[in-house]
């Protein structure tokens, strides 16, 4: 059940960020001097408008855009990265394996904020830079997972068999080992999207993320800080909608484990 | 046993309320916005710093509440005919806060160590033209090189605070633990925390500072500083912001002081680069702005100027009619300049400033309206002082310029490609130079006013214009006074009922 739910409002929240032009009701941008923080529900503001006349739910939608890039793009990114990294340490063992999990292991020492505050100060502020400071931050978790998992794998019956019959090593691993290990990596990612959303929206909260004036959840709660007692709806609607976003990925991910009959991984 | 627990107790509370009988006046606490780079008033421009050791040291003259220079550790002075030595006498009886008695050696110490390359003071070139002489203890004789009708006020300024011989000598941390001979005496600095100092009962103004001491707290967040206000956990609030006034006015113990402050907010250009070179382009981009309304939307009101001089300064002129706002002479004029639309303008912002990013924001969006794309780059405060202010590496950026004693102060340099904006123009530094060296008010403001009447012209900065100063306080508090020009807080007379 909680399954269909989060994934029903993953989907429509794919939707919504691409349809964005489309659904929101104002440019995200558009500054309306005549309704400078106007409560929900005025001027023909569904959501309100923030200190410089924008319209609210306008840049909640296309703030789900700057969510979506960032969290699907180093989800991506990272699976991409860490997993090859696992597959070759596991797949060739021996001084690969010692160096590659040597290097995953050093950056997964770091807290991830702090780590993802480093990559942004030398790359500048920006959500490029957060999206590969992010890619970076998580590549070990999936370095670690595949790797564990192709060693498991690689004493299967069906991949000796393989070798044995003189298969070579990357048929081996497109064929035998990535769809055997495919179902928890994408568990995996949708943790960690879960994690990116919630992080890019603390690094604009900062002002590291997302510049001005782009719509970024994170960096409309920035900008809502000043006016916490005067107009407390431009916390609520971009807070709200990264809570609902990360548990969303969260709950689907855990779901799908349990669905495909295996514990999700812990980072 | 029950009847000495009894008594131990009652000796306990017997003693607490001794203490709390003989507990210190209440101190004052002021709101900081950040923490200072520096407390050493030679090494610093920054306004965080001169806001704290203004209370811990004094210049020979300073500025009274109208801007008037009057007497400070120097009791009385005399200019030569030619103008070029100055002799300064000063107070006799006063004492630094380590004790040590101040004569003229401690005022050639400090200006020669402003002077030092070491130093590498911002404000040396304020004295490069300046020789110390220290003939007897209580005399000190200044050599210029040329008249300089700004050397008063230079003197009169956060930077030239006088400092104790037997320290500089002995390499004294002046960053971290300022001495000097002002109302209030260091106690403690605990970065991000706050800055704590208390009063100094031995000041050679009698009966002064009212307070027992002030405790600056280091609350970067506009809103926790208001709530704090609020609750009666900060007393003085500098730089309220106008959406806070509506909450503010619901409290009783709480009131607003609204003045006409001496910065002048601009948006400028960095001259330099090549699609700002024609003054067309500039000037269309000025009359795209609507300044008032940014005034009034961000900088909690003001007066438009159009001009690169606060308004209630005596040298002030109103060229607000050179260029007003008007959006279509605006792209009339882009289009003669031959502007190519598809052009984007690096935009940067302090990110410190609340009211500056706020402000590039809107910009950008007038901008916008006429046809000129811009991006905007926020940086960290450091950032913009290497890359804007002194690396040149951007096309539009938002600051405000705070006030100073003498229009050279603000205008020197003006001109030549040493400022900020890279603006060259032989007329108006010529102006300008000569105004530094003339002597009477009325001369230096005929020159004053046709540099600047260039100025309003050529717009090398978009003259949004004066802001307002509003500052909150408790309504306990009196007799606080922010310095005019300057914007450091003086405490001396503030008494909390």
């Amino acid at each position: 059940m909680a399954f269909f739910l989060a994934a029903a409002f993953m989907a429509a929240l794919g939707v919504l960020a691409l349809a964005a032009p489309l659904v929101s009701p104002f440019d995200p941008v558009r500054q309306d001097m005549n309704a400078i923080l106007a409560a929900p529900g005025r001027a023909g503001h569904a959501l309100g408008t923030d200190d410089l006349g924008r319209d609210v739910l306008s840049r909640i939608i296309y703030g789900s855009r700057s969510a979506l890039l960032v969290g699907t793009l180093s989800a991506f990114g990272s699976a991409l990265v860490g997993g090859l990294a696992g597959l070759v340490a596991a797949m060739w063992g021996g001084v690969a394996d010692v160096l590659v999990m040597t290097v995953m292991d050093g950056v997964l020492a770091f807290p991830t904020i702090l780590a993802a505050l480093t990559v942004v100060a030398v790359l500048g502020f920006g959500l490029a830079p957060v999206t590969i400071a992010l890619l970076i931050v998580y590549s070990p978790v999936f370095a670690r997972l595949v790797r564990t998992q192709t060693l498991i794998v690689k004493t299967e019956g069906y991949v000796v068999a393989s070798r044995a019959l003189g298969f070579g090593t990357a048929w081996v691993m497109a064929r035998h080992i990535i769809p055997n290990i495919g179902g928890k990596v994408i568990v995996q990612a949708s943790t960690v999207f879960a994690l990116a959303v919630s992080v890019e929206a603390s690094l604009s909260y900062l002002g590291l993320g997302a510049q001005p004036p782009t719509a970024s959840w994170g960096l409309m709660l920035k900008d809502a800080r000043n006016y916490l007692s005067l107009a407390p709806w431009l916390s609520i609607f971009p807070g709200f909608a990264v809570f609902l976003t990360v548990l969303s990925a969260s709950v689907f991910g855990d779901s799908l484990a349990r669905r495909l009959g295996r514990e999700p991984s812990r980072l | 046993m029950n009847k000495k627990k009894f008594l131990f107790a009652f000796a306990v509370v017997a003693a607490l309320c001794a203490i709390s009988a003989t507990a210190e006046p209440k101190r004052l606490v002021v709101a900081l916005s950040g923490n200072p780079d520096t407390l050493d008033p030679q090494k610093t421009a920054g306004t965080l710093t001169f806001q704290v050791v203004k209370s811990v040291y004094d210049t020979l003259v300073e500025p009274d509440a109208k801007g008037m220079i009057v007497p400070g550790l120097a009791e009385s002075w005399q200019v030569s005919k030619d103008g070029l030595t100055w002799t300064f006498k000063l107070r006799s009886g006063v004492r630094f806060h380590n004790g040590d008695p101040l004569t003229s050696a401690d005022v050639k110490a400090t200006f020669d160590r402003l002077k030092d390359a070491a130093t590498a003071s911002p404000k040396a070139s304020e004295y490069a033209a300046a020789e110390f002489f220290a003939p007897s203890p209580l005399i000190v004789e200044i050599k210029l090189a040329s008249p300089q009708a700004p050397f008063l006020a230079t003197l009169a300024s956060g930077w030239s605070a006088i400092l104790p011989k037997s320290l500089i000598d002995s390499g004294w941390d002046f960053a971290s633990k300022p001495v000097g001979t002002g109302p209030f005496v260091f106690k403690e600095w605990i970065r991000d925390s706050r800055i704590s100092l208390d009063a100094n009962p031995s000041y050679w103004m009698k009966n002064l500072p009212k307070v027992s001491g002030v405790n600056f707290q280091i609350i970067p967040e506009r809103a926790v500083q208001i709530q704090g206000l609020m609750t009666g956990a900060v007393d003085i609030v500098d730089g309220v912001d106008p959406s806070d006034i509506a909450t503010l006015s619901k409290n009783k113990d709480v009131r607003v002081d609204t003045n006409l402050s001496s910065m002048v907010l601009v948006l400028a250009f960095n001259c330099a680069k090549p699609e700002l070179r024609d003054a067309r382009v500039r000037q269309a981009i000025s009359m795209a702005i609507d300044k008032k309304r940014v005034l009034d939307m961000v900088y909690g009101g003001g007066v438009v100027g159009g001009s690169f001089m606060d308004a209630g300064d005596p040298y002030y002129s109103d060229y607000s009619k050179v260029l007003p706002h008007d959006s279509s002479a605006a792209k009339k004029l882009l289009q003669e300049a031959g502007w190519n639309p598809e052009t984007t303008l690096d935009l940067v912002l302090p990110e410190n400033y609340d009211q500056h990013v706020k402000a590039g924001q809107l910009y950008q969006e007038m901008l916008a309206l006429v046809g000129v794309k811009t991006k905007i780059r926020l940086v960290d405060w450091p950032t913009w002082l290497s890359d804007v202010y002194k690396g040149g590496k951007y096309d539009l950026t938002v600051i405000g310029h705070t006030g100073k004693l003498d229009p050279d102060g603000r205008l020197g340099g003006f001109g030549t490609d040493k400022t900020y904006v890279h603006w060259v123009n032989g007329e108006a530094n010529d102006l300008i130079a000569k105004a530094r060296t003339e002597n009477s008010f009325p001369a230096r403001k005929a020159l004053y006013d046709k540099a600047l009447g260039i100025m309003a012209r050529e717009v090398p900065q978009v003259y949004v214009g004066t802001a307002n100063s509003l500052v909150a306080l408790r309504a306990s508090v009196t007799g606080f006074i922010k310095t005019p020009k300057l914007d450091s807080f003086d405490f001396r007379w503030v008494e909390t009922r």
